[in-house]
Order: structure tokens, then sequence, then C-alpha cells
């Protein structure tokens, strides 16, 4: 193990205790992509079947959903039932992580990752159980204030063996949608990157069921081999069911509830209500075209003709310098006029869009994408924000992020910081505000990230909006990859246990760390940039650290940190040694000496405040200087002989000649009148 | 010693200020007794010549001293003009009396010349006293603040 990566806590947590998980027995048709599943036994509460979800660090969770699942849990649907840190022993070395434990059923999956469906899963069953527990799920999951976003076949599960009742996978270990197969998302959020699909309403939990019944009953993994654009493409063209399906359409009844449920204008998808008008018998079958993103002739762009509004959207943004080349070489107004039947261009909307403003020579670049996003936006107004090749949902922009740290994409997170600018997210809202309402809302809700993520500041950046944005996600710093810190507590005791092998200045210094803190408490701001200020100088920094963490552990509480207190009081040797002043050096370090054996470094803090020392230090010693120049100075004056001829001399001299004179003159009058 | 060159106002200020006055005295003294004005004026004769012949720094102070001194010797020769002043021509052509009025000045030169040795003395002494002080205070300083202080690790000067 690297000495700069915190070694895990010796000891089990409770949690860890209560729950033994056996990392041997993979449960993979549990797994999602918020983490991996693991049988484990409850040693305190053996009833029911239950799995443990060891989580992946980088994987934002859905807490609000935990919480209420955890607390009233839902019928067919994977309920919580415990949340905790545990060590876990993976291949690679053991790992402290944060683990959910969840109600297991005991049936088989209805469909394997692999795309194998179940023998007992049939058309009847399908059309029977499956719906009717599935909706029953959804419904009461919508009552309770929550979609699902994650259903899909190969997360169906029956309730027991030989059992008809189903349940669907839990939706509380990642985002809405996350990494979810583009295949079995709705339309209205397929354009967007799978990392920030946009959180929508219950109708895209619909969709995912109906796209999973449509697996269920053609029995493969429609979603696996296929291209995005392609697939876009022919879901644009052809409609999302024929799409999926390949052209096998599902005959009867159960053909008319999938369809319906997979309908891609949202005015025609059913909702529960339809579900059940369906079930008594209620026919309710419903076109699936779309065409007001239809434009009214083809637009040639790249070799490639265009007739729908979303596809060109996606295709300049994909290229976004010969989009922006495309934009600027024709006449956009004559273009929109044409091609768009109610659509009206006027001056305030060509001003938004900028298709008329000159490239210029500085930031070409960054314009240009802007450019190609604002028309992308204008082109799609409901769909995603697409600038430099990624495509973001504003309302879900958490996952992203994260997900952008956790494989290190530097460019991608610079892209992402760049899109944070709050004249152009207020461009993007002004020329989406009519086709959707909702996008103004999402830009004040992230316009307070803006200031962050520009910020090159230490406990500010792109670092600072990750923690904000996911208030949940642990400390991803590379040298806590080991451990699961979720909250400053817990910081403070990996840095304990890192103490002894690990410079605690350099971890503090760890732009993750400080962003990390900073969240949890926005004071330590000015801390940190303390800390960043004084770099350069070895013994301030040492002081400042000790005195960080010494407030620290009196704010939390945390009792005595003996590696941290004897490895930041020898780190502030240097500190001490740099006193100018000996009674000072003396009485600190003995102090120092005290604090060592008590181990309580708030008391530094407390008893003494180093830094201020070393100030007070450094400019008694500038005064001392002086004084001894002036010393040195008068010594060397006071060290020459002084002769009658010198100035003072002669000025005294004269001076006391005339004091003698007036005195004895007076005395001699005196004494003739008397 | 920067200070060594006098001001021209200071070297020029005696004049205006010492001579006018005493003439003004002097003038005023006639109205009484012209002769013990006469005889003042000619037993000053020294003052005079210093304030208008006097050259270099602390001028004005020199004819002070002087002046005090020269005031000394004369007061006693022309008090006895007061009661007798058809003694005056006696006493103006006297070698004696004028001599004894000029002693005072001679004093006076006297003082001035030994003013500055025994200044220069007693300013020798105390400083050396002073500098024993600081001497101290510079011990102290570097033993409370190290050898940096000095610019290095160099022991304190004894």
């Amino acid at each position: 193990m690297s000495a700069d990566v915190a070694p895990i806590p010796s000891s089990q947590s409770l949690f860890g205790d209560r729950y033994d998980i056996d990392v041997a027995a993979r449960l993979p048709e549990f797994d999602t992509p918020g983490g991996e599943a693991y049988a484990v036994v409850d040693k305190e509460r053996e009833d029911g079947l239950i799995y443990a979800l060891v989580h992946y660090p980088g994987v934002p969770i859905r807490n609000d959903v935990y919480k209420a699942l955890k607390s009233k849990p839902i019928a067919n649907i994977i309920c919580p039932r415990d949340r905790g840190v545990s060590n876990i022993s993976l291949v690679g070395g053991a790992v402290q992580r944060l683990v959910t434990i969840f109600e297991r059923p005991a049936g088989a999956v209805l469909m394997t990752h692999e795309g194998v469906k179940n023998e007992a899963v049939n058309a009847i069953k399908i059309r029977g159980p499956v719906t009717v527990s599935a909706l029953k799920a959804l419904a009461a999951l919508h009552k309770a204030g929550f979609s699902h976003r994650s259903l899909r076949p190969t997360a169906m599960y029956f309730a027991k063996p030989g059992s008809d009742d189903v349940f669907i996978g839990e939706c509380c270990s990642c985002p809405p949608s996350f990494m979810h197969p583009q295949a079995l998302e709705p339309i209205e959020s397929c354009f967007a990157d799978d990392t920030s699909r946009p959180k929508t309403n219950h109708a895209g939990d619909f969709y995912q069921l109906g796209a999973a019944l449509l697996c269920l009953q053609l029995g493969g993994p429609l979603w696996d081999g296929r291209d995005p654009a392609t697939f876009t493409t022919a879901r644009v063209n052809q409609g999302s069911f024929w799409a999926l399906g390949g052209g096998q359409d599902v005959p009867g009844a159960m053909g008319n509830l999938i369809k319906g449920m997979m309908a891609d204008d949202l005015g025609e998808r059913w909702v529960a209500e339809d579900i059940l008008d369906w079930f008594e018998g209620v026919v309710k079958t419903k076109r699936t075209t779309m065409k007001a993103w239809t434009m009214n002739r083809p637009t040639r762009f790249n070799g490639a003709s265009y007739i729908d509004r979303r596809l060109l959207a996606d295709a300049i943004s994909e290229n976004a310098e010969e989009g922006a080349k495309f934009i600027r070489e024709m006449n956009f107004t004559s273009w929109v006029q044409m091609s768009f039947r109610d659509e009206i261009l006027d001056d305030k909307d060509e001003e938004l869009l900028g298709v008329n403003k000159g490239a210029g020579l500085s930031g070409a670049r960054m314009e240009e994408s802007r450019l190609v996003s604002r028309v992308s936006m204008f082109l799609h107004p409901q769909g995603p924000v697409r600038y430099r090749r990624l495509s973001l949902s504003l309302d879900n922009l958490g996952g992203a992020i994260a997900d952008a740290f956790v494989y290190e994409d530097r460019d991608k997170v610079a892209v992402i910081a760049e899109l944070l600018d709050p004249a152009f997210l207020g461009n993007l809202a002004e020329i989406s505000a009519g086709s959707n309402p909702e996008i103004s809302s999402q830009v004040t809700a992230i316009r307070k990230y803006c200031d962050l993520a520009k910020s090159k500041i230490l406990g500010r950046g792109m670092e600072r909006v990750l923690y904000e944005i996911n208030p949940t996600l642990p400390c991803l710093s590379s040298k806590f990859k080991n451990g699961w810190i979720g909250s400053l507590e817990q910081m403070m005791r990996a840095l304990e246990r890192m103490a002894s092998s690990s410079n605690i200045g350099s971890v503090l210094l760890d732009r993750h760390v400080a962003a990390f803190m900073c969240k949890h408490n926005p004071g330590l701001e000015r801390d940190f940039q303390q800390l960043s200020a004084s770099k350069g100088d070895n013994a301030k920094f040492n002081a400042l650290v000790a005195e960080f963490i010494g407030k620290q552990q009196k704010r939390l509480r945390l009792g005595n940190l003996p590696q941290l207190t004897s490895k930041l009081i020898d780190s502030l040797k240097p500190t001490v040694k740099a006193l100018k002043n000996k009674k000072s050096r003396d009485r600190v370090q003995s102090q120092l000496d005290k604090l060592r054996k008590g181990g309580d470094l708030s008391k530094l803090s407390n008893e003494m405040n180093l830094t201020k020392i070393t100030a007070d230090d450094a400019r008694e010693f500038s005064k001392a200087r002086g004084l001894l120049a002036k010393i040195d100075k008068e010594r060397v004056r006071l060290s020459k002989p002084i002769l009658p001829t010198d100035y003072e001399a002669i000025e005294k001299g004269i001076k006391g000649a005339r004091a003698v004179a007036f005195v004895g003159v007076a005395a001699l009058m005196v004494y003739w009148f008397m | 010693m920067n200070k060594k060159a006098n001001t021209p106002d200071q070297a020029n200020a005696a004049q205006p200020r010492f001579v006018p006055f005493i003439l003004i005295a002097a003038l005023g003294l006639a109205f009484f007794s012209w002769q013990i004005a006469v005889f003042t004026l000619v037993g000053l004769l020294p003052t005079f010549v210093f304030a208008y012949t006097g050259v270099g720094p602390w001028k004005f102070e020199k004819a002070q001293c002087l002046a005090i001194c020269n005031i000394a010797s004369v007061v006693p020769v022309v008090l006895p003009l007061w009661t007798s002043p058809d003694r005056f021509e006696m006493m103006i052509t006297d070698p004696i009396s004028i001599a004894i009025a000029f002693v005072g000045a001679g004093v006076g030169y006297a003082l001035l010349f030994i003013g500055p040795i025994v200044a220069a003395i007693v300013l020798q002494g105390l400083s050396k006293e002073r500098l024993s002080r600081l001497t101290k205070q510079r011990k102290d300083l570097i033993d409370q603040w190290g050898g940096e202080l000095i610019g290095g690790t160099a022991t304190p000067e004894k």
C-alpha cells in the first residue's frame, strides 16, 4: 500500500460487525451501476433474505429515495433495510465501503444480463403478474413522490421460486437512469449522456416498463449491440417500439399495452390510469408519430440529410467546428422560415442565438462551441445542453461530474466548468424558455455553482462543485481510495490513521480533500486559503496545519488523536526552531511536549496561537534588529574621543560658561548690595 | 559633528538684538547721569568690539557671556559717579579705573576659552558610562535573540 493512501480502520464498524458480507458469493443479478451485490448474513435478525450492495465511491446515491423506502417500504420493489460503512476484503485488498442491505427476493431474475429469459416467464405471466406487480410498485413509488428510472428486464425478480409475484429492482443506489442502456430510455431523455439523463417525470418509468416488457415478450436483450446514433435515428424514423423490437410486432392486447407505454410523444404515452383501463379491457390505441419535430424540408449537413430537428441538433453538436461553419454560412433566418412551419425568428431571437456575430480571433473555439450549443438548444429546446460533444441535463449534472472525476477525465471536467457560465446558461434558458419552462429553474439552481467552478482557489473549483452538487458523495481523493470518507469526522479519523506514514500538510493541500471539507463546513474556506498561501513557508505552513487539525478536533469533539498530535508536533520542530526569541522558543517547546503527551491537538489553538507567536516573534525580531543598529551606531559615536573643538563640546562649553558668568555675577551683585 | 557651522541667522542675530539694547539703556541712563552713561559705554567697549568683530558659531551666547562679565566689572567702577559726578574727569582719564572696567571682559573671554575644554572632559566621562550601558543592552539583545540578530551565528560581544 502506498504511504500516501490512508489505511482503512483496523476494527470493523458496528454495522460491519452485524452484517457478515460473503465476498465470495457474488450476486451479479442485483448489481446496479451504483455497486456490486454480495450475499450477506444479518447476525442479529435472521428473518428474510437479504443482499448487500457494495457501493462504488464515485456514483452518487439517491439519499431521499433511500430514506423514504427504508422508513416506509413499498411492495413489489426491492427496498433497503440498512446502510453503513464496512470493511470488506475484495480482490486487490481490503477496502472500506458504503454498504446498503436490501431485502432480497428469493426467486430468480426474469432476464439475465446476457439476455437469457427465465423459463418461467411467458406471455401470460408478462401480461398478468409481471405487469401488475411492476405497476403496483411504480404507482406506490410515484405516490411517494419518486420516479424509479432504473427499470430494466435484468432487474426484475420473482418474489419466490414458483411464485408469480414480481419485484422490480431498487432505485436508490445511483442517479436516475445513470448508465441505463440508451435503448431502454424514453426518447425524450435518450439524447443526453448516460451519466446525466434528465430526471423527467413519472412517464419515463412507464416507458422503461414498456421497454422491459417488450424485451421479456420478445425474449432477448434488445438493447444489446445497438449503436446509439443509428438507433436514435431509427427511433425517430420508426418510433421507439418498432425500433427496439427490430420491426417485430407484439400482437393483441399485450402489443397495445407495450406500444402505449412506449409511445414517444409524452401526451400519448400510457400512464397508470391508461394501464388500469387496459386491464379492464378498454382498448386505447395510440399513434406513435412525432410530427412536431419534423422540419418542412430536409437539411443537408456534413453529407447527410436531416428531417428531424433533434437529430440535426445532435449532428451539429457532434462536430462543433463544421456545425459553426454550417450555421454561419447559411442565411439562418430564411432557413428557419423555410424549415419550421410554426417558428418565427424575430430580431431578439436572432440576437439570442448570436448567429450573425463574427467568429473573432480570441476565444474563437469557445464561441463556436457556444454558437452550436445555442442553435442546438433552439432546435431541441426540451433536449439536453449539447456542448463540446457532451449532452448534459441541467437537472442532473451530479452523475456526469462525478464520473468525470472518477475516470480523471480532466477535459470533461474543463468542459463542464466552461459550461457553468451564468451568462451562457441564461442565454440557453432564454432560447428554450418558451418550450421548456423548467429550464429557468434548473439554471437558477446551478447558477450558484458557477462562481465555484471558475475559481482556482483551494477549497473551491470543480471539485467543490462535485461535492456541492452530490452532497452524499464520499471524498474522491486518491489518498482515500481504500476508505469511505463521508463526513468530516471520518476524514479526521482517516488522517489520524495515515498520520504516521504520510505528510498531513500535503493531504490537506489535495483539492478533493479541501473541497470536501469546505462543502461540509464552508467556514473552512479561509483556513484552506491560508494554508495554500503559506505553502512556500514551511514553518508557517506546519503551524497552520497543526492549528487547523486542532480546531477540527475540538469542533468535532473527536477526543485524543495521538498519531496526528505526535506527527504534527514533530512537524512543528522547524517552526519552533525558527522562533528567534530564546524565551518564546523554550516556552513553546515545553508546551508542545506537554501536548504531545496529552494527544489533544485542540489545545494548540486554545492555549497557544502558534501562528500569532510566529508573527509576533518575526515582528519583535525586526524591532530588535532596528534597536541593535541604533545601539551600534551610538556605540561608534560614543567610542570616539571628545575634543574641545567638537561641536557638542563647544555648545555645552559656551552655554556652560554663560551660565557660570550669570551665576557668578548674580552672586557678586548680591554680595555687593548686601 | 555635522552641526559645526552656525547658520547665518544665528551669526547675525547677536548684533541687532544686543548692541541697540545696550545703547538705548545707556541713552536712558544719560537722562539721570550723563557721566555714568559715558563711562559705561567706554567700559563696555570690549563687548561692543566683540559684537561687531566676533565670528563663528554661538556668537550670541559668547557675547552674552562677555557682556555679563563686562557689566559686572563696570558696575562697581561707575557706582561712585552717582554720588560724585565731578569725579568723572579723573576717572575717565585714570587707566586703573578703565582697566578694572575691562577686567570683567577678560574673565568672560577666559570662561569662553575654558568652557569647551571642561565640557569635553565632562562629556567624555558621560560617554563612557553610556557606552558601557549600551554594551550591556546589546549583549542582552543578542542573548535573547541569538547570533542571527547580528547577521549570523557570531557570539555576542563581551
